[in-house]
């Protein structure tokens, strides 16, 4: 246990040094990489013996302050998503050793909160003491939101900024609604001494969902991400989108841990909400110029596939159908896993590129992939596991929710029938719009003709974030064949979180039996197709030797001159798609008319705006801030009288409230 | 020695595909020049295309990089997979089969799109960026279809895995059941649209802006395009051997009487496919999305009539 406080207050203590290093930027990133990788070091020791060794770490100490109490708890759900935290931590620092060389601010105090993110969210996980949480969660909200800061030269990041703390508190009020409501039910501040039973699973069920449906993404409560990510350092959108994020489904997880038994129908909220952040993440995705938004809104993809295997869990589960239960959840974790990596590898060729390029905007790029080519499959692996597609990590999860799904077809339960059917559609409509999604991003940004001058000249990413890219690569890949061999560990994962109904899991074993053999042919399937596509590859190659090779230019109709703007771009390519999807993107077109022989210069824009940010959040915003100038007019008239007879107003109600229920 | 012969009877599925899969394409012509009153070409047309191709060099646009090499490398050799997880015939099981295995199935075809989009986009040529898009967009209509058709006979058949759903549908136990018959009209259909043929697009139009698959493989000659054309004569076997295996269930389990009776099944197949291209003319674009909706209607009904009315 002890470990892990060493390693937490290593990285604290390196960041210290980063700001005392102030502005020698070499000590300082310096400083960064080592403190996360003494981290990752020290901290590994207690989360893989808890993940192997089933073993739980705790610590304890108490501050005499009431309610709260320094007190930690690794259990193998907690052990998880340390590892994901602290290994693209360090991951990131690493990035960050290239990334942020040139950055032209202080980044000493940024090395710091980006530290202290990781400390927080480390804390988040591991703490067991309600209040604990609630002081991490706001550390975790505030330290990103100072790194999404970072840049704040420019108006739209202090915009994004401001939206993100925003949502964020949003959440974080209903998270302390929900942590009190708790405390009030069990009488107990520690998560392991609380047990909510039948009356209640249903508040504390809404509550987490929008709590942490908040930071997790779910639309509705998604419109931060594409503006935070945009705004933030690459490598701190890789840690906020691949980690941060996740630390919302680990709350919904840790909460309903608590909960005696899971209502079918909120099981089914859960699942339905995973359908619609799913579909409406990759709509929207598909209809971004700007990379990172697409990215951010692929996030929200992604979280909804997280949460369409939860729900689909825990209906199941609450069905007493154990073994899809097991299947759904198993491939729900896993893709928190794989999302996490492929996410950040996304984001840190992203930032690679954009870094060269001085872009975020897809249409003016193409042709990188010679400029870059570590950067160009780097993204390729992530786009393609990111896309689910078999041979790349991304498709082991999903494919496993989808056989959870396939087994819920035979099942005697018509409303496991339908929810089946229904996961199966979506996911499959998904995958088809993932697909275009991200070929259009690979095939227009590092395919084809450069579109712009910087295209031309761009450079690839130095030393480390080449590094970074690389590894993340192969890790994506090697999932993916080795995932059997190590799928065994998610059991205890699982049963901390599926403890509350213990007889439906007595099967789990078998249930993972069957999981490891048939990701082992799985990955021997994808081994096959390897093996023939060497066998071809061998073949053109040998059969090939003695032919004429030629290069010439495109045969384009026989134009043998096209410029590199008439390359279809990403807009172009995705456009049938965005049409038939008009009632949900709502493109605003302004296409002023030409007219006369000599018509004057117009311009044609095209935006899309989020459907939700405008029909949702906008008028409610707009009507808030007309009702509170109004307020502010009464001022005038009555100035702080106003004020103090309003506050006494609400004094009395709340008193009388508490005398009357409390 | 015997075990030698059986071994080769057990992959004669394989064999057969990887052998007779081209000719296919020539049988579909010869419908079609059947129905224009034409002699036609020969029926061993592709044999000798690919034979002549894959003699040939090649060209490469300066524009392209790897990806448009590898990309019909990967192809062909999705589709030989595919195909190892699909034996139509004769009762043998094929030699990988697990559970779910045709969404795993399903996602190969995805990820060779996933390449040959690629591949097209490398060649900066906006035609073949058009023929990506159009691949591209059918796809998400022509994904929900199969996948519906292939939940619907998974949930006929109640087994989870490719090979053993279909062969669970004999003749003794439905001929011509109306819920098999919706789906394999409905897979017909995605047949049509994954292997680029009339009415969704046409295999031998002259003019680039009309066509989707054919103008994304424009750049390619010589023995890529040789790969090309194998793996798309393979993956329409596959498809086809689906609509057999659903159409005419006659399985005795005796090669000698299955395998000419699923050839003559498979050559019917060809021969409505030439029938519907000499018949109908292509759909405007528009029109195309509403078949394949058309094809995941079709199949959804026959999943509720086999979840709801008695089939399960």
């Amino acid at each position: 246990m002890n470990f892990f406080l060493i390693g937490i207050s290593i990285l604290f203590a390196a960041g210290g040094f980063c700001v005392l290093a102030g502005k020698n930027k070499k000590l300082v990133l310096l400083f960064h990489v080592l403190g996360n990788l003494w981290a990752l070091i020290f901290t590994s020791f207690p989360v893989f013996d808890t993940i192997i060794n089933e073993r739980l770490h705790t610590f304890r100490f108490s501050l005499g302050i009431p309610f709260f109490s320094f007190s930690i708890l690794i259990d193998p759900l907690a052990a998880f998503f340390l590892i994901l935290i602290f290994f693209i931590s360090f991951l990131c620092s690493l990035y960050a050793m290239s990334y942020m060389r040139s950055a032209h601010s202080d980044i000493g105090w940024f090395c710091f909160f980006s530290g202290l993110l990781t400390i927080s969210m480390a804390l988040v996980v591991a703490s067991s003491n309600l209040v604990l949480f609630l002081f991490s969660w706001e550390l975790m909200s505030l330290s990103s939101f100072i790194l999404v800061n970072f840049e704040n030269g420019e108006k739209a990041v202090r915009d994004a900024s401001w939206v993100y703390i925003a949502a964020s508190h949003f959440g974080y009020v209903f998270i302390i609604i929900l942590f009190f409501l708790m405390m009030k039910i069990s009488g107990s501040v520690e998560f392991s001494d609380i047990l909510i039973g039948k009356d209640f699973a249903g508040v504390v069920v809404i509550f987490s969902l929008i709590g942490f449906g908040a930071k997790a993404g779910f639309v509705p409560l998604h419109v931060w991400l594409p503006r935070a990510h945009p705004a933030a350092p690459s490598h701190i959108s890789a840690l906020m989108s691949g980690v941060m994020i996740k630390l919302g489904i680990y709350g919904i997880l840790r909460t309903f841990s608590l909960l005696e038994n899971i209502p079918v129908w909120f099981a089914v909220a859960i699942l339905a909400i995973g359908i619609i952040s799913a579909m409406a993440g990759i709509i929207n995705s598909l209809a971004r110029q700007d990379i990172k938004k697409l990215l951010a809104y692929c996030s929200v993809e992604n979280l909804g596939i997280i949460a369409i295997g939860v729900g689909l869990g825990f209906t199941a589960l609450s069905l007493g159908e154990g073994r899809i239960a097991i299947f759904a959840f198993a491939g729900a974790v896993l893709h928190i896993l794989n999302h996490c990596l492929s996410k950040s590898l996304l984001f840190f060729s992203a930032g690679a590129f954009i870094k060269s390029v001085g872009s975020r905007d897809i249409d003016k790029m193409g042709g990188i992939i010679k400029r870059m080519p570590l950067s160009g499959l780097s993204f390729l692996v992530g786009s393609a596991s990111i896309s689910s597609l078999p041979f790349f990590n991304g498709f082991i999860g999903e494919f496993l929710i989808y056989l959870a799904a396939v087994f819920g077809l035979y099942s005697s339960s018509m409303l496991l029938f339908i929810i089946s059917v229904l996961v199966i559609v979506s996911l499959s409509l998904v995958g088809a719009l993932a697909l275009m999604c991200f070929t259009s991003v690979f095939g227009v940004v590092f395919l084809g003709e450069p579109r712009s001058e910087s295209c031309r000249t761009a450079l690839e990413a130095p030393g480390s974030m080449c590094f970074v890219q690389a590894l993340l690569a192969i890790i994506c890949v090697s999932i993916s064949f080795s995932a059997f061999l190590f799928v065994d560990l998610l059991m205890p994962i699982l049963s901390t979180f599926c403890r509350s109904s213990s007889s439906a899991m007595y099967n789990m074993k078998n249930s993972f039996n069957e999981i490891r053999v048939i990701l082992s042919i799985l990955s021997l399937s994808s081994l096959i197709l390897f093996v023939f596509f060497m066998l071809i590859l061998f073949l053109r190659r040998f059969g090939s030797r003695k032919m004429k090779e030629e290069s010439v230019c495109t045969w384009d109709c026989g134009y043998a001159k096209p410029t590199a703007r008439m390359q279809y771009t990403a807009s172009s390519f995705v456009n049938p798609m965005a049409r038939f999807f008009d009632a949900v993107l709502r493109p605003e077109v302004s296409r002023p008319e030409t007219r006369g022989i000599f018509p004057n210069k117009t311009i044609f824009s095209f935006e899309i705006k989020d459907f939700f940010e405008r029909y949702i959040y906008m008028p409610v915003i707009s009507r808030m801030l007309r009702f509170s100038t109004a307020l502010i007019r009464l001022d005038g008239a009555g100035g702080i009288h106003l004020y103090i007879f309003l506050m006494i107003i609400a004094l009395v109600a709340l008193l009388s409230w508490t005398f009357t229920y409390g | 020695m015997d075990k030698k012969i059986d071994f080769i009877f057990d992959q004669l599925p394989f064999l057969t595909a990887i052998a007779l899969a081209p000719l296919l394409s020539g049988l579909i012509n010869r419908t079609k020049a059947f129905y224009a009153g034409r002699k036609g070409q020969p029926l061993f047309q592709q044999y000798y295309d690919i034979s002549k191709l894959l003699k040939k060099g090649t060209l490469y646009s300066r524009t392209t990089s790897w990806v448009f090499r590898v990309s019909p490398l990967l192809s062909l050799s999705v589709c030989l997979t595919a195909i190892m997880f699909f034996y139509p015939f004769g009762g043998v099981s094929s030699p990988v089969s697990f559970a779910g295995d045709f969404i795993f199935v399903a996602y190969l075809f995805a990820l060779s799109r996933f390449f040959v989009i690629i591949a097209a986009m490398d060649t900066g040529s906006s035609f073949e960026g058009m023929g990506a898009s159009r691949e591209a967009f059918f796809a998400f209509f022509a994904e929900a279809a199969l996948f519906l058709s292939f939940i619907a006979i998974s949930c006929f058949s109640r087994v989870p895995s490719l090979n053993t759903m279909f062969s669970a549908i004999h003749l003794s136990v439905q001929f011509f059941s109306p819920y098999m018959l919706l789906v394999a009209v409905a897979l017909f259909i995605v047949m049509l649209a994954e292997n680029c043929r009339v009415p969704v697009d046409d295999p031998n139009t002259h003019l680039e802006l009309t066509m989707i698959h054919e103008v994304m493989v424009l750049d390619y000659g010589g023995p890529d395009f040789a790969f090309i054309l194998y793996a798309s004569a393979l993956k329409l076997w596959f498809f086809a051997s689906m609509i057999v295996t659903l159409l005419f269930p006659v399985k005795t389990g005796n090669l000698l009487i299955d395998l000419p009776l699923f050839l003559s099944g498979i050559f019917l197949v060809a021969f409505a496919i030439g029938t519907v291209e000499s018949i109908m003319a292509r759909f405007r674009f528009e029109k195309v999305q509403r078949l394949l909706i058309f094809a995941a209607v079709l199949s959804a009904m026959s999943l509720l009539m086999i979840s709801f009315g008695g089939g399960r």
